[in-house]
């Protein structure tokens, strides 16, 4: 190849590279939908005998009681990808997500504790991994959120009277799958693996 | 053998008649009459009058004959020769290591050998030991394929049913010239056993009469075929309860045409304890259901069951597991927003070749530190309840020292963290040990752990993604949109956990497929860029290919290896789609240190400080255009060609400010445009320590176009290029890569828009080539491989294509 041309062509393509740092990046997590306001479906307390591990925060607290809810929302900002993804918090919490709910737009999730619904937005922060998120990060989500929390006719439409008791996550999560069941069918692998026999 | 016990019984009576000397005896490996192969080494020990120096002599005729009064062993024929070997020490000994010269053309030559000793006690004051004789031969490969181009034959362990075979025998066998001999196939035999039953029976029914042309100058003149493919492989009838991957049969040359495997004359490809001379391998992807067309061995039971949260397991088994003893176990672990039930294409697959495969519910959501934990605890669980799961079908058939991961996406990151919670002792199981993980795999896998875990920004938990010292494989999905591999984002790039991998360690990348296509649940590809495969076509090439690797590192399978390393283009499994402009696969495979590889430059240690001075100590003289060492990094994050970032589009490394984010993983690039021919050589005499190449079996090293590049665009499609040895006397030879088929492929042609750079290319993909050593030799090259002084990789118009821009890596001397 013409010297002359190669080189000509290396600074048309350094020319190039330097346009392109200026376009969006690469597969970066996706990122958070601006005040994607999820609709409250169904919410219902739930009192554990046997506490479970919360995984979906750095110090993985134990967990004896806390809200089962059904959330509606956009499909689009559910679908589950292998980076980084905007983290579900509802108030001060991270949410344990139950299913998918990209089809259907539903969501059923677990959120530790006694939060009060009526002082709790529920919104997708920036993406990340929740097993990675300490209180700080999880306060600085929810400050800078502008996600309004649930208004008091949403959540009285929601309430599910009455206190869930199970004896330990199992048994919720079979009570969470039959909400999955109900508002998210389409995830039939998922409702089918969650009730495969279990072994004493 | 009587005229050796004679001697024996003479010098013992000399001992007895004058007890101050020692009888003057000699063996070789403790024989007096043996058969060695050339270039072993053999061990002299040799006894006589204390402090006498020791001479040996050597000879073609055994005589005996009578000199000075001394009964001579020998012929004294005008090939005796007598040599200095040492003195006894004052016990009467001298023990001594010969290496038999590795000379093609010493096959079937008996020596014989004396040792000649000081006899104050005789008349000569000389003494004469016993003979011994050794008869030297050849084992050369000699099963194999036909090729277009020099070295015009490959020897290879692995043959498709259905595929010919054929013969060849390079003319440096001199032994060959002008004979007639009967060639047999037969079915495999260790070598013990060939020791005990000689007896030839031709698995094909009749021994095949072939005449090797005298004068002889190519081995394509001493090429015949074997068969045509009609030697039976494993039973592959439904349910038929042949697991085996291959059958082996080993090749003899009776030259005597006698009907039996005389070991010093006749040639044989297969005279070893493990390995036949070639096998003949069945359709590996049959077996994804259990259907009549479809069953593979076994018959196989699906359970699901849970054992609480995330302890959902859907588990694969042979059905009647009960007779077969016990199985490795194969553990599955789904990645984000998949599902346990998605991996039937694989449970089905291995539990129909008896393995015991397990998918389990994967707590993937927080990340894949909590991944991680969910494989841990899943695997102990399993092997925890065996006698509850699937109504305790599985206890006691469990081989829990046998244990391959499996891991997809998150799950794939996970199954490297799992194994590094193990290895930093940070996580502790019941029911077996770090040592039982006998490979990882990991499917299109983020890469969030990074080195150690502890990267400022992700993981911060102590826990890498480093398989550290486990076997290590990795599978790429080139047009995946989702862990897409582009540079920018560290935790999507693919190769970082396998260079992390220190022991064995191979890849098997794919163009044209997608993230969803690793799993049989549905929905999309999750794919971006041209020439898609979809999921139909992935799983036949993942099934026979899973196979080979799991029979390899589980249970040692010989013939599985050949289809983790040889190019796509020429060999592949019986059922995976033929190569296209879509169907696409580039292998790497590297031997670990345990092996006894020798290392010429990985370009490792002295990284740009020294271009000039390989890993082995070999001086190198660079003469190809914009040579470059250094980190194997794309190092402003994009894919667009730039000048100043010579490793655009590699991703096996990271240099950026995430400190051992990933690797450390060094290379060279450099370019050839065409205007001339160019070459890359390392003088092997530089090195600290010399390597004899004899002792190896191939030349290893990996390669890869450089993305985006002008010449690589002009090149666009596979580069080829030449690699010589040179001996110390100049004879030299030289293989185009090429030969075998292939070459290294230019990378997948994709662009997922303006997010990754400007213009067509992914990541630089490297392929490994293996050219076995003594292909070099073919044809009358005369190369020594005892004393090879040169290794030279040629680019250009003459040895290959005419230009390129490309990378070299893991240059290295292999034993298998």
């Amino acid at each position: 190849m013409n010297p002359t041309i190669r080189n000509g062509l290396c600074v048309t393509a350094a020319l190039a590279a330097v346009l392109a740092v200026s376009l969006s990046r690469g597969n970066k997590a996706p990122a958070a939908p601006a005040n994607h306001q999820f609709t409250l479906v169904s919410a219902q307390r739930f009192q554990l005998q046997q506490p479970y591990r919360h995984y979906y925060r750095a110090d993985r607290p134990l967990v004896d009681r806390g809200w089962l809810l059904v959330l509606a929302g956009d499909g689009e900002q559910l679908v589950r990808r292998q980076v980084q993804e905007p983290v579900l918090f509802v108030g001060n919490q991270t949410a344990e997500r139950i299913n998918v709910g990209d089809q259907s737009g539903k969501l059923v999730v677990l959120v530790p504790g006694d939060l009060d619904l009526a002082t709790a937005p529920i919104f997708l922060g920036t993406a990340q991994l929740p097993e990675e998120l300490v209180q700080a990060k999880i306060d600085a989500e929810l400050a800078a959120t502008t996600v309004t929390p649930p208004a008091s006719d949403e959540i009285a439409s929601a309430l599910v009277a009455g206190t869930l008791e199970c004896a330990n996550d199992y048994e919720l999560r079979q009570r969470a799958i039959d909400l999955v069941e109900r508002h998210s069918p389409e995830e039939k692998d998922l409702i089918r693996g969650a009730r495969v026999p279990l072994i004493k | 053998m009587n005229r050796t016990l004679s001697l024996l019984a003479a010098a013992a009576l000399v001992a007895s008649a004058l007890p101050v000397l020692r009888a003057q005896t000699l063996t070789v490996d403790n024989q007096t009459t043996l058969i060695r192969p050339i270039g072993a080494t053999v061990h002299l020990t040799a006894t006589g009058m204390p402090g006498s120096p020791v001479l040996l002599a050597m000879d073609v005729d055994g005589g005996p004959i009578s000199v000075l009064g001394l009964n001579v062993p020998l012929g004294l024929t005008p090939a005796f020769s007598l040599v200095p070997i040492g003195v006894t020490s004052a016990a009467g000994t001298l023990d001594v290591d010969l290496q038999i010269p590795y000379r093609e053309s010493l096959h079937a030559l008996q020596m014989f050998f004396a040792t000649v000793t000081l006899d104050t006690g005789s008349a000569s004051g000389l003494a004469v030991s016993n003979g011994v004789d050794v008869t030297f031969v050849a084992r050369p490969q000699l099963a194999g394929n036909t090729l277009a181009s020099y070295p015009f034959f490959e020897h290879v362990a692995a043959f498709n049913r259905g595929a010919p075979v054929q013969l060849g025998i390079d003319p440096r066998y001199t032994f060959v010239a002008g004979k007639t001999a009967d060639v047999y196939v037969v079915a495999s035999k260790t070598a013990t056993q060939w020791d005990l039953n000689p007896a030839l029976v031709d698995a094909r029914g009749a021994a095949q009469t072939v005449t090797f042309p005298a004068g002889a100058t190519t081995i394509q003149q001493n090429t015949f075929t074997l068969t045509t493919g009609t030697l039976p492989g494993p039973v592959e009838t439904s349910a038929s309860g042949d697991t085996r991957i291959g059958v082996g049969y080993d090749v003899v040359i009776d030259f005597d045409q006698d009907g039996q495997f005389d070991p010093g004359v006749d040639l044989i490809d297969g005279y070893d304890e493990a390995e036949a001379g070639f096998y003949v391998c069945r359709n590996l992807t049959l077996g994804s259901r259990n259907t009549a067309t479809a069953q593979g061995p076994y018959q196989v039971t699906e359970v699901l069951y849970t054992g609480g949260s995330f302890l959902g397991q859907d588990t694969y088994y042979p059905t009647g597991i009960a007779s077969l003893g016990q199985l490795p176990l194969i553990v599955i672990s789904h990645g984000n927003g998949h599902n346990y039930q998605w991996y039937d294409h694989l449970g089905y697959h291995l539990a129909s070749y008896g393995y015991v495969v397990m998918s389990h519910e994967n707590n993937t959501v927080p990340g894949s530190h909590t991944a991680a934990e969910s494989t841990l605890a899943n695997t102990d669980y399993l092997l925890g309840h065996l006698t509850t799961i699937a109504g305790g079908a599985l206890n006691g058939h469990i081989d829990t020292h046998r244990i391959v991961w499996i891991g997809h996406s998150r799950g794939g990151d996970g199954v490297a963290r799992a194994y590094d919670r193990l290895f930093q002792g940070t996580y502790t199981v019941q029911n077996y040990v770090m040592s039982d993980i006998k490979l990882i795999s990991s499917i299109a896998p983020v890469d969030f752990g990074g080195w150690s875990g502890a990267a400022p920004t992700l993981g911060g938990v102590n826990n890498g993604s480093h398989p550290h010292d486990a076997n290590f494989h990795l599978w790429v999905a080139e047009a995946d949109a989702d862990v897409n591999g582009c540079v920018s984002s560290p935790q999507v790039c693919w190769y970082g956990i396998h260079e992390r991998a220190t022991r064995k360690r191979q890849s098997i990348s794919l163009y044209g497929v997608g993230h969803g296509d690793y799993h049989d649940g549905g929905g999309s590809s999750v794919a971006d860029g041209p020439n898609l495969i979809g999921r139909a076509a992935t799983h036949d090439i993942m099934r026979g290919y899973v196979l080979a690797l799991v029979s390899h590192h589980i249970q040692g399978d010989i013939p599985s290896r050949d289809y983790l390393w040889r190019q796509y283009e020429r060999f592949r499994p019986v059922g995976a789609p033929a190569p296209s402009a879509s169907v696409v696969a580039n292998m790497q495979f590297q031997d670990d240190a345990q092996s006894g590889k020798y290392i010429i430059d990985d370009f490792q240690n002295q990284a740009t400080a020294n271009p000039q001075l390989a890993t082995s100590g070999a001086h190198v003289t660079i003469g190809v255009q914009a040579f470059v060492e250094g980190r194997a990094d794309d190092f402003n994050n994009d894919y667009t060609d730039l000048i100043n970032d010579p490793f655009n589009g590699f991703i096996q490394d990271d240099s950026s400010t995430n400190n051992n984010w990933r690797s450390l993983s060094y290379a060279s690039v450099f370019e050839f445009d065409g205007s001339g021919d160019r070459s890359i050589t390392y003088d092997l005499t530089t090195t600290t320590v010399r390597p004899a190449l004899q002792d190896y079996a191939y030349l290893s090293f990996r390669a890869a176009q450089g993305s985006r590049h002008l010449l690589t665009i002009a090149q666009l499609g596979d580069v080829t290029f030449s690699v010589s040895l040179e001996d110390a006397a100049g004879n030299r030879g030289t293989v185009n890569i090429g030969a075998y088929g292939g070459g290294i492929e230019e990378p997948y042609q994709r662009n997922s828009g303006p997010s990754c750079g400007i213009g067509l290319g992914w990541n630089s993909e490297y392929e490994t080539i293996r050219i076995r050593l003594t292909d070099f030799q073919n044809n009358g090259s005369n190369v020594d491989l005892s004393n090879v002084t040169k290794l030279i990789f040629q680019f250009g118009p003459t040895y290959g294509s005419n230009l390129g821009r490309l990378a070299l890596d893991e240059i290295e001397l292999t034993k298998k």
